[in-house]
């Protein structure tokens, strides 16, 4: 059992690594007295937990050769729950000692306002921290939820439906858990309404969630035997891949075709424009529309948290975290167009040109995913809108542009651990230094920063593409196949 | 007009502990050119930087007499190329995938390209993520057939496919060239194929050139012998003279004949000497084990 909850470690320290960072640094900021606290809990949450376990049984790999070692069921299945509920509660508490213990040393609280910081890391902390003092109640009841929350979740996923079950009964149970599971995510973002601390209903949701996570024991053996058992084979695993891919497809041109024109596009494949301009399309129309979703769907989750404490501030937070859906849409979409750079490489087009189709049309797509939310914000939400300019101001376009570091990056080295380390250091990046540019460069110098990242993304694409040879070698990912979209197999 | 398709002069590219060349490779125009090799003899490498994937080190790259970096845009309009990259379910259907590639080509040949959907059994709406393995193959070669390109690279095309499916593929592509007037540089492990397939042949190994020339002679200059020294005499090791097999006084050995080694091995003693022709396959694993050994 030690063996396979250390080589779970092994094999995602680099998700750990970012994940503790960021949750010892919504400590530090007292986040436990801020009413918007409770957004914080998802990062953490969904990378400490459950989703590196989704993704060892979604590749299939590891289960497949667990299944050969002489370890019975119950064994592996407390090696899961220690991996995924265990080793995280520690190591949040570990954070949550740590951080409270050192508070103190470097002023944190309010004296810690306008005083230069003791070391640059302290100092970005400070920029955007709150000017509430860490308190021992504060980490406790912030540690105590969030530690609570991977118990639930794995309840509810343990209890997902694995394939091969045929019975109704099974079925309907793997229903019900898969929906709670969903909701258990979504949930996360609204848990300080729904259950505010010092309540009963925050002792209600502490008592039920610590039974789910005693509850969760009980069921390992099954689980375990579950997957195991109808763990399909390689050859499932790609018509398997290939199916959902196909279903998906489906459903998205069944959409699609309401668009239009879109219905004798979709009929007729070979007509219309190629070459650039539907490479330019490719990147284009996915993106922005897929930010666009996800900034509607959140902008609907958020509204009712955060607005009940303060209306007028919606819209600054809203659009400060607005680099979130930037990053997560670039994340689906780029990758899907940019890992086939060898095949696109062969094609008769200058490099220059290529480069700057790969960098500029992410560029573009990001501007009007932001004009357009912008246009339906002010229709759906009756809360101030912001100019442009203050958007700008704001941090968006410094956002859009470090989200083209993406295009090189990607180029350079796929989808592998380090650059899903870096995506992740970037994200902590730019939601903190959006606050600290905020205060701190002219709204001239953020546009000028910004061009000059977007400059450099193009110009470390163009080098890349002609001179590195690495860019063409073969590609995978860490975490199997859930990115990029309709993408079929485990190698990308 | 320039009579090589293709010119390599002191072709260097090295990866860390790899390092091709110096490479130096002729391919004349209208020759199907078969490059062959163990795995990581830098087959890929050196097709990957005839593409321009990648800077050479050291050397020079010329395709139709133009420069390969300067020219790049030029070279890949007039060539096609297929390679292990076979991820196209960006394009989401096998028409769109066409368009996008289409649109690089002024010169795209609709009713080929059609022809060949037919031969390879696809269609516009075929969705590729539900492809096999070797459809998606097919694809990638019905897109670089279509435009008629003069040089066509082949980077293990038929790796996947089933006996069937290679035959399709070889028909084509031998259709394809028919004319006499289009180049096709191939790699490839299926030995028996290209040995049936290709009239040019060049063997690498870690980067070096062992062997090249024309398939025929190439076959024909190397034979099986077997043959028995008396009394248990050695035979002392030479060029062109590569030992497969001892057993006491009997011997198996390739023998270069372009060297003259069974006059040289009658001289040394060898007895009741037999000669048999060999296959490709056969010369490769002889050539390849040898340098193994050394």
């Amino acid at each position: 059992m030690k063996n396979i909850v250390w080589d779970h470690v092994r094999r995602w320290w680099w998700l750990w690594l970012p994940s503790c960072l960021v949750y010892g640094f919504i400590v530090w900021s007292g986040v436990p007295d801020r009413s918007d606290w409770t957004v914080s809990f998802v990062p953490i949450a969904m990378y400490l937990g459950i989703v590196q376990l989704s993704c060892d049984l979604r590749r299939g790999e590891v289960p497949r050769v667990l299944r050969t070692l002489p370890v019975t069921a119950k064994q592996i299945g407390w090696a899961w729950w220690w991996a995924s509920v265990g080793l995280p509660v520690v190591a949040l508490a570990g954070i949550t000692t740590l951080v409270w213990c050192l508070a103190p040393h470097f002023n944190h609280g309010p004296a810690a306002a306008g005083r230069p910081p003791y070391i640059m890391l302290f100092g970005f902390f400070s920029a955007y921290c709150s000017h509430s003092p860490v308190t021992g109640t504060g980490c406790f009841i912030f540690w105590l939820t969030n530690a609570l929350l991977f118990g639930p979740l794995f309840f509810f996923f343990t209890g997902t439906p694995v394939p091969g079950i045929r019975s109704g009964k099974g079925r309907l149970r793997g229903f019900v858990c898969s929906v709670l599971f969903i909701v258990s995510f979504f949930s996360m973002m609204w848990l300080y309404r729904l259950f505010p601390p010092h309540t009963t209903r925050w002792e209600v949701f502490v008592a039920v969630a610590a039974l789910l996570t005693i509850a969760s024991g009980f069921r390992l053996e099954t689980c375990v035997q579950g997957c195991l058992g109808s763990l399909p084979t390689r050859t499932d695993q790609v018509h398997a891949e290939a199916l959902v891919g196909k279903m998906v497809q489906g459903r998205v041109e069944s959409l699609f075709q309401w668009f239009p024109g879109a219905r004798h596009e979709l009929s007729n494949p070979l007509k219309g424009s190629g070459g650039l301009r539907l490479l330019f399309q490719t990147i284009f129309l996915p993106l922005s529309g897929l930010g666009l979703s996800m900034l509607v769907l959140s902008g609907l989750l958020l509204y009712y948290p955060m607005t009940a404490k303060d209306t007028s501030g919606f819209a600054n937070i809203f659009w400060s975290v607005f680099s979130m859906f930037l990053w997560y849409a670039s994340l689906l979409v780029l990758p899907r167009v940019l890992l086939q750079i060898r095949w696109l490489r062969t094609l008769p087009v200058a490099t220059v040109t290529l480069a700057w189709v790969l960098t500029f049309a992410p560029v573009a797509a990001m501007l009007a995913f932001m004009g357009l939310g912008k246009l339906i914000f002010g229709i759906v939400y009756p809360i101030p809108q912001m100019s442009f300019l203050s958007m700008v101001h704001q941090g968006c376009l410094l956002q859009i542009a470090l989200a083209t570091l993406l295009v090189p990056l990607i180029i350079w080295r796929g989808l592998d651990a380090l650059v899903l380390a870096l995506v992740m250091g970037m994200l902590l990046g730019c939601s903190i230094g959006t606050f600290y540019l905020q205060k701190h460069l002219p709204l001239s110098a953020n546009a000028g920063v910004s061009l000059v990242l977007i400059l450099v993304s193009f110009l470390l694409t163009r080098l890349l593409l002609d001179r590195s040879s690495r860019v063409y070698r073969p590609r995978t990912s860490p975490t199997g196949s859930p990115f990029g979209l309709f993408q079929g197999g485990s190698k990308i | 007009m320039n009579e090589h398709a293709i010119e390599l002069r002191g072709l260097k590219k090295s990866y860390f502990p790899f390092q091709l060349g110096p490479l130096d490779l002729t391919v004349p125009r209208g020759a199907i050119y078969a490059l062959i090799g163990p795995n990581g003899a830098g087959k890929t490498t050196a097709l990957d930087l005839i593409m321009g994937m990648g800077r050479r080190d050291a050397g020079d790259i010329r395709v139709f007499g133009l420069d390969h970096q300067r020219d790049s845009v030029e070279i890949k309009r007039r060539a096609g190329y297929v390679g292990p990259e076979l991820n196209f379910q960006v394009w989401g259907k096998v028409g769109r995938a066409v368009r996008f590639v289409r649109g690089f080509y002024p010169d795209w040949d609709d009713a080929y390209c059609a022809e060949l959907m037919k031969v390879f059994h696809l269609t516009a709406g075929d969705r590729i993520a539900s492809l096999s393995f070797g459809a998606k193959t097919k694809l990638s070669l019905l897109l670089a057939l279509s435009h008629r390109p003069e040089l066509l690279l082949l980077d293990e095309p038929t790796t996947g496919l089933d006996a069937i499916s290679k035959q399709q593929v070889f028909a084509e592509l031998l259709k394809a060239v028919e004319p006499g007037e289009r180049t096709v540089l191939i790699s490839s492990h299926g030995l028996a194929d290209i040995e049936r397939f290709a009239d040019h042949v060049a063997l690498i190994k870690e980067g070096r050139l062992l062997l090249h020339g024309r398939m025929d002679e190439v076959v024909d200059r190397f034979r099986l012998a077997e043959f028995f020294t008396a009394d248990g005499r050695g035979i002392p090791f030479r060029d062109g003279f590569i030992v497969l097999k001892q057993e006491g006084n009997r011997w198996q050995a390739v023998l270069d004949q372009q060297q003259g080694i069974p006059g040289w091995l009658q001289s040394q003693g060898a007895q009741q000497l037999s000669l048999t022709p060999m296959t490709l396959e056969d010369l490769f694993i002889a050539l390849v084990r040898e340098k193994e050994a050394a």
